[in-house]
């Protein structure tokens, strides 16, 4: 037994502690005191054996399995920490340690009747999660004490990386409060709960739009060699609440049960993403661990939302209709969510109904995402528009739009379709940051740059998705060859030793018109026998420029190239997305942030 | 007339939805085998399908095209590649074909790949 070890045990006791006074308390106001003590207890032990565990990564400490598994000495200490949740145990642990630390935040900072009803449910949650890092502790320690770890996976070694499932995870978990803060309004007839839960919510989904970004942005550079998105399960995964959380930012206050169903859904979503990650239920192209884990989240998603239910059912209230353009865009979102959740289950459900295996390709989502983003753009065209309409504006740039398009020579049904929509769209919104500006309404200007940065975030995805070309290319040594307006030459290779590795670059002349630059793409040969392609990646504001070189020999080599249009549009309206969410999270007054 | 509009604007959406999920389901739906599925279904030779198995050592070829020997469950096929090779392809690793197995040439003509990805957790145990 290790102190990482018994500190959980604590951990688990003073979270059933918290739990059990939780209950109590919603009676008698003493015992949620004890509840909340506890759960401050919770948190600074899961810090601790958080703690415990990076300094066992930082000292090498490889007698620990779990650390022997995913680090070794040569690794730069950045990964060192960031190897802390590269793989289930540790991942885990800093759930956990994201989960109690946000149950303290949040009852630190309320001491009313309502946090007394979320109390209960947030420490139940945090018992789930105790016992699943005990079932699947970062701690025990091996027989031996190995020479040197294993290593982290090389193709973790990215910046990207080190921000994704950090803000991923932050993302899913903050949703637990919204989750907790809605059970106890509901069952205690309380309608602040929708208040306080926007903010919350509005918080964790920033978090999860910057991890989904990050992991496109990553896929793009680092795996995926030009593709960003690729619909596999994993993806979808977080894509499924982050639509729900959308629908319910959107929601109106007067809708309460839609709104408490929004929240539940969102919440459960975010356990199933974690449940298909872990329990092989559908195949993905991330090959994660089959751990009977999986089954545990399938449970807790029963239990929990079978309760959230049966509170929602008694608590239920006449529903009053209204919302608009808001509560429709709601709709699509979650809409949306459905089918994304029923392409991803699909194969599991095929296999179960016809005894084959069926899966979706990217064609299945393309042929539905597609449509409802340009009906997006309808929303976002003549959402709080009773101004806007009477502007010459949206109208004269979809025009615009519509002409440019047809001078890069696109044709049929979607891009002459997006620029008019799009164009429309991004006219009333440009309105709508003039009005928010002028009036210095801050709060509502975040709102609009998220959807500003919306509109040239799906610009992006249907150029690229439309316009993208591919090709692969042999060359010998001093050769040269064309693709896509651009001239390559194969001019030498250099080799370059790296720590634990052997980097081998290409040097390949390009030229595209009246400029001249190199681009060196590379392979990366692993000491354990792996390979990693360092792609090279040439942006412009247009198009980027995508090389990676398969195969190498002596006098010779084999390049993959791509051409992309619109990316820096996906980047730079992702970006707006985020700082657009953050003034609102700042400057939004309506939502108290407590 | 309140529920009369709101029981006709469910009944759109949900026939919309429908539409497109149909119209995906046909765009997009292919079998996913294991190799011994394949050879063991000769009704789905010559159709579309998804193949997983691991690449046999010893096996791969890299000429103008990629060809490679791949094994699952007991099965073994022949299969020649064209188009982009993903970053993980090697020898002893898990891929994802897509194509058609061609009888004649007793070969899966695959155009596309996909690597198993040890992104995130250790590989399966």
């Amino acid at each position: 037994m290790n102190i990482g070890q018994i500190l959980l045990w604590l951990c688990l006791l003073s979270s059933v502690l918290a739990s059990i006074s939780g209950v109590l308390g919603l009676k008698r106001a003493d015992w949620a005191r004890v509840g909340r003590f506890s759960s401050v207890a919770v948190s600074s032990l899961s810090s601790s054996a958080l703690v415990v565990l990076v300094l066992a990564f930082l000292r090498d400490d490889f007698s620990l399995r779990y650390v022997a598994l995913h680090s070794c000495y040569d690794l730069p200490s950045v990964y060192k920490l960031t190897a802390v949740w590269a793989g289930q145990e540790g991942s885990l642990l800093f759930w956990l340690w994201v989960l109690s630390a946000f149950s303290t935040t949040f009852l630190l900072r309320n001491r009313d009747r309502l946090s007394d009803g979320a109390l209960p449910v947030l420490s139940l949650v945090q018992t789930f999660f105790c016992l699943l890092v005990l079932r699947s502790s970062p701690f025990p320690k091996l027989p031996f004490v190995p020479e040197d770890g294993r290593g982290l996976n090389p193709l973790l070694k990215s910046p990207w990386m080190v921000l994704h499932p950090p803000a991923l995870y932050v993302g899913y978990i903050g949703f637990t409060v919204p989750f907790a803060l809605s059970l106890a309004g509901v069952a205690s007839g309380d309608v602040g709960w929708m208040g306080r839960s926007k903010r919350w919510s509005l918080f964790s989904w920033t978090f999860l739009t910057l991890g989904i970004l990050t992991g496109m942005k990553w896929s793009y550079v680092v795996l995926g060699w030009g593709g960003y998105w690729a619909w596999d399960p994993v993806e979808n995964a977080s894509l499924m609440p982050w639509l729900t959380a959308t629908a319910f930012l959107h929601s109106p206050p007067r809708r309460m049960s839609w709104s408490f169903f929004l929240v539940v859904i969102t919440f459960e979503l975010t356990i199933f993403g974690t449940f298909l990650a872990r329990s092989g239920f559908v195949s993905s192209v991330h090959a994660f661990s089959r751990s009977p884990l999986g089954y545990y989240f399938l449970a807790f998603i029963v239990l929990s939302g079978g309760s959230a239910g049966w509170v929602g059912f008694r608590g239920r209230r006449k529903e009053r209709s209204g919302g608009g353009t808001m509560f429709l865009g709601g709709l699509v979102s979650c809409a949306l969510c459905l089918v994304t959740f029923f392409g991803t289950i699909f194969p599991a459900v095929s296999e179960l109904l016809s005894g084959r295996r069926m899966v979706l390709g990217p064609g299945f989502f393309n042929t539905i995402f597609a449509p409802s983003g340009l009906f997006v753009f309808f929303l976002f065209g003549i959402c709080r528009s009773a101004k806007g309409l009477k502007s010459p504006i949206p109208l004269g740039l979809s025009v615009l739009s519509l002409y440019l398009m047809l001078r890069l020579g696109a044709r049929g049904l979607y891009p002459i379709s997006a620029a008019l929509f799009g164009g429309f769209a991004l006219g009333n919104i440009l309105l709508q940051v003039h009005r928010s500006l002028r009036s210095s309404d801050f709060g509502r200007l975040g709102g609009d740059l998220v959807h500003l940065g919306m509109i040239i975030f799906t610009f992006g995805v249907y150029c690229s998705s439309l316009g993208t070309e591919e090709n692969v290319e042999d060359v010998g040594l001093g050769d040269d060859f064309r693709f896509g307006g651009y001239n390559f030459t194969l001019e030498g290779f250099s080799p370059e030793p790296k720590r634990g590795a052997m980097l081998l670059r290409a040097k390949l002349r390009v030229k595209e018109g009246r400029e001249e630059f190199t681009l060196s793409p590379g392979m990366e040969f692993y000491r354990g026998g792996e390979t990693l392609h360092k792609v090279e990646v040439r942006s412009g504001l247009l198009k980027d420029l995508h090389v990676a070189m398969t195969d190498v020999s002596r006098d010779a080599a084999s390049f993959y190239l791509k051409v992309i249009p619109g990316t820096s549009f996906i980047w730079s309206g992702g970006y707006l997305v985020l700082a657009g969410a953050l003034v609102s999270l700042i400057r939004r007054k309506d939502a108290a942030f407590r | 007339m309140e529920k009369l509009k709101l029981v006709l604007a469910v009944a759109a959406a949900a026939f919309g939805l429908s539409y497109f999920i149909l119209m995906g389901l046909k765009e997009a739906k292919v079998y996913y085998l294991r190799v011994e599925e394949l050879l063991s279904s000769p009704e789905l030779w010559g159709k579309r399908v998804r193949v997983e198995g691991e690449v046999v050592p010893g096996s791969v070829k890299k000429g103008k095209k990629l060809e490679f020997q791949m094994a699952g469950g007991g099965g073994r096929i022949q299969v020649i590649h064209t188009g982009p090779v993903p970053p993980l392809f090697g020898e002893g690793k898990h891929v994802v074909v897509e194509g058609t197995y061609d009888q004649k040439e007793e070969a899966f003509l695959s155009e596309g790949m996909l690597t198993k990805c040890p992104s995130k957790y250790e590989a399966e145990r």
